[in-house]
């Protein structure tokens, strides 16, 4: 039972260098649901609905946001370059949020990039962070001060 | 109305405000507890739905929190226990809107219903993404995303809110219809304690009121009975016991009065009566006086005409052989005379002196011989009665020509008498059918002691009394009357008692027979069948009243 604990972590913490070492490489696109209304968002505008400061996309349409689990680059892509916040300060962030009823909807924990590929193509106003090589071909992506992924000072990388 | 009925009406305007009280404080604590029960049931509603809000948000946060958990193993999902517990936490919340669903209005259930539905189906998509969370978190997320939380929205935001302010609303409107129902009914409760009171006053003041008022008349009305007013009659415009008694209290005075004006009427009846018999008596009384006097006076008569009788014969011989001596003496002066030569002078001087003293004398005896016989005469005329004839007489004129008699016939005998005559004669008054030389002498007498007594009046007083007889007539119609009234010293009582007795008088002896006013009483009373009557007051004055019928008998 012990070392089956051990390989467990012991994989786990080899799967986190692994995805470091790539990310290091990669930018991280923001893809929407294709019927979200904007192709360009600003950094602040982004900050704000990581905070979630900004909730509707429109009048209509809600913003669903799906973040990758703890340990993910994606994540820690977000919460440094985008917060600027440790996990612990990101979740304490949320619960006071909700708890102070300022937001009725919190992120969504998913734990691969498919699954937030899936759930984006199923979830009107949906928006995740998924690394710029493994966004399916059909995925909308957002521009962030209207630079793509790839491009010269992306701020998501 | 009756003192029973009024009182009866009283106690029935009593027991009808006090029903009217209980009824109002029965409607009112009704109204007050179904205005509280509505307000509890609306408060607890109220309570109700706020607790299935904050268990809704809670159950809410943990959903949102929940879902950005990440378990650590990721396929084995969420605790049996724990998704035990959450459904246990929706099944009380949907106990909670059940009993939501109890206490709720008619009204307000189809909100209920469809707040119910709709919590139903977000309970259902909060199970799945529970039962799904960690295993399937892609169902759980697509779950959570596309039912439960529009759903959440829709039950949290609108229809929960809806029903807050659905309940908000009825319980203001509880409160106020509570406040409205607490104020309408203290309201009629204070109006109808008014009128109850304005009630119970009005019958306690009028009713009592009536009564002492017909009780204070019924006993100023016996109080006065009582003092003796029979007259009097109690009035009470009531129809009550009160007017009943007043009425029994009037016939009972009535008879009372009637009773006593009998009483009066046979009181003044036995007073009249007894009146008349005194009056009666004292004219029998008179009367029997006056046959007294009347037999004393025939007695009187029958004596002075026989001692007349007796006396004229001596007394016409007296008078007679005066007459002849007279005679004698101067046929006796006349052959003294023839013979005076022869004889001696002295002699003849003594013999002359004889005869005139005899002549005198004689002439003396002569005249007071005529005098006794004129008194013989008048004493016959008054013995015998009086045998005039009755014949129609103005005694107006009779009074006046007989008082004019006596005052010339009183100058005649003494120059000096002066005297003031007051004559008020009734026109009215008819010839009345009388003896009028009789009645003649009544006036004369009477008016002769009347110049005497006033003359005589004025010599003891002097100048300053003015001596006055009044002399009247006056027509009463049945009878005529004649008052000869003088201003001297009036009769005294001793004297008054006797002034009709024959030959009683106060006058100096040699001025007055006694006869006049005797021989008047006989003319006016026995003769004319008259009164004559007397009124003095000693010192004052003298009234003679004769009154004669005009009819006599």
């Amino acid at each position: 039972m012990k070392r089956a604990a051990t390989i467990f972590i012991l994989g786990i913490l080899l799967q986190t260098i692994c995805f470091a070492d790539t990310a290091a490489a990669a930018d991280i696109a923001v893809v929407v649901h294709r019927d979200v209304p904007i192709d360009n968002l600003s950094f602040p505008e982004l900050r704000k609905i990581l905070l979630g400061d900004r909730q509707f996309w429109s009048s209509n349409l809600r913003v669903t946001l799906l973040i990758r689990a703890p340990v993910a680059h994606e994540r820690d892509v977000v919460l440094k370059n985008i917060l600027q916040m440790t996990e612990a300060q990101f979740r304490q962030y949320w619960i006071g949020k909700v708890f102070r009823a300022e937001s009725s909807v919190a992120p969504k924990t998913i734990y691969t990039n498919e699954m937030a590929a899936s759930l984006i193509a199923n979830l009107p106003g949906s928006m995740s962070f998924i690394e710029s090589g493994q966004v399916p071909k059909d995925m909308k992506i957002l521009r962030i001060d209207g630079l793509l992924p790839g491009d010269k000072g992306y701020p998501l990388n | 109305m009756t003192i029973r009925r009024r009182l009866s009406l009283s106690f029935a305007v009593i027991l009808f405000l006090f029903t009217v009280n209980l009824i109002i404080y029965f409607w009112s604590n009704q109204r007050r507890q179904a205005t509280v029960e509505t307000l509890r049931r609306a408060v607890t509603r109220q309570a109700l739905i706020s607790g299935i809000n904050q268990s809704l948000n809670d159950i809410q946060k943990q959903v949102s929190l929940l879902s950005q958990v990440a378990t650590e193993g990721a396929a084995t999902g969420a605790d049996p226990a724990e998704v035990g517990i959450f459904n246990q936490q929706l099944t009380t919340l949907e106990r909670e809107i059940s009993q939501l669903d109890e206490l709720a209005d008619p009204e307000t259930r189809p909100n209920i219903e469809s707040f119910r539905k709709a919590y139903r189906d977000l309970s259902s998509s909060w199970r799945v993404f529970y039962e799904n969370f960690g295993k399937d978190q892609t169902k759980a997320i697509t779950e959570l995303v596309v039912r439960a939380e529009p759903l959440t929205q829709e039950v949290i935001q609108q229809r929960l809110p809806q029903l807050q302010q659905d309940e908000n609303k009825r319980v203001d409107a509880a409160s106020s219809n509570f406040y409205e129902v607490a104020q309408l009914t203290n309201r009629i409760t204070i109006l109808i304690f008014a009128v109850s009171a304005a009630l119970a006053i009005g019958v306690g003041v009028v009713v009592p009121g009536q009564m002492s008022r017909g009780l204070n008349h019924l006993k100023n009305g016996a109080t006065s009975i009582g003092s003796g007013n029979l007259r009097h009659r109690i009035y009470l415009k009531s129809k009550d016991e009160l007017a009943d008694l007043a009425k029994a209290f009037n016939e009972m005075t009535g008879r009372l009065s009637a009773a006593h004006d009998l009483l009066t009427r046979v009181n003044e009846q036995e007073k009249k009566k007894s009146e008349e018999l005194e009056k009666a008596l004292d004219q029998l009384r008179k009367a029997q006086d006056q046959l007294v006097v009347q037999q004393k006076l025939a007695s009187l008569g029958s004596l002075t005409a026989g001692i007349a009788h007796e006396i004229k014969n001596p007394l016409n011989f007296v008078t007679n052989f005066a007459e002849v001596s007279v005679s004698l003496v101067n046929e006796l002066r006349e052959s003294t005379d023839q013979q005076s030569a022869q004889m001696d002078p002295k002699e003849l001087e003594n013999i002359r002196g004889i005869l005139n003293d005899l002549q005198q004398n004689v002439a003396k005896i002569q005249e007071h011989g005529k005098r006794a016989d004129g008194i013989v005469r008048n004493m016959l005329m008054h013995s015998r009665g009086h045998a005039g004839d009755h014949q129609p007489t103005n005694l107006n004129s009779l009074l006046a020509e007989y008082v004019k008699l006596a005052y010339h016939g009183m100058r005649a005998q003494n120059h000096e008498f002066n005297i003031t005559i007051q004559e008020h004669y009734d026109t009215t008054l008819e010839p009345l059918s009388v003896v009028a030389h009789d009645l003649g002498r009544v006036f004369l007498n009477i008016t002769n002691n009347a110049c005497y007594a006033a003359y005589e009046k004025k010599k003891k007083l002097g100048n300053g009394f003015s001596p006055t007889i009044s002399v009247k007539t006056k027509n009463l119609g049945s009878s005529a009357e004649i008052r000869i009234r003088d201003n001297g010293d009036g009769i005294p009582e001793s004297v008054r008692q006797r002034i009709f007795e024959p030959f009683f008088t106060t006058k100096p002896t040699g001025s007055g027979t006694g006869l006049g006013l005797s021989m008047s009483f006989e003319i006016v009373v026995q003769q004319h069948k008259g009164q004559l009557q007397v009124e003095t007051e000693p010192g004052e004055y003298a009234e003679f009243i004769i009154t004669l019928p005009k009819t006599p008998s």
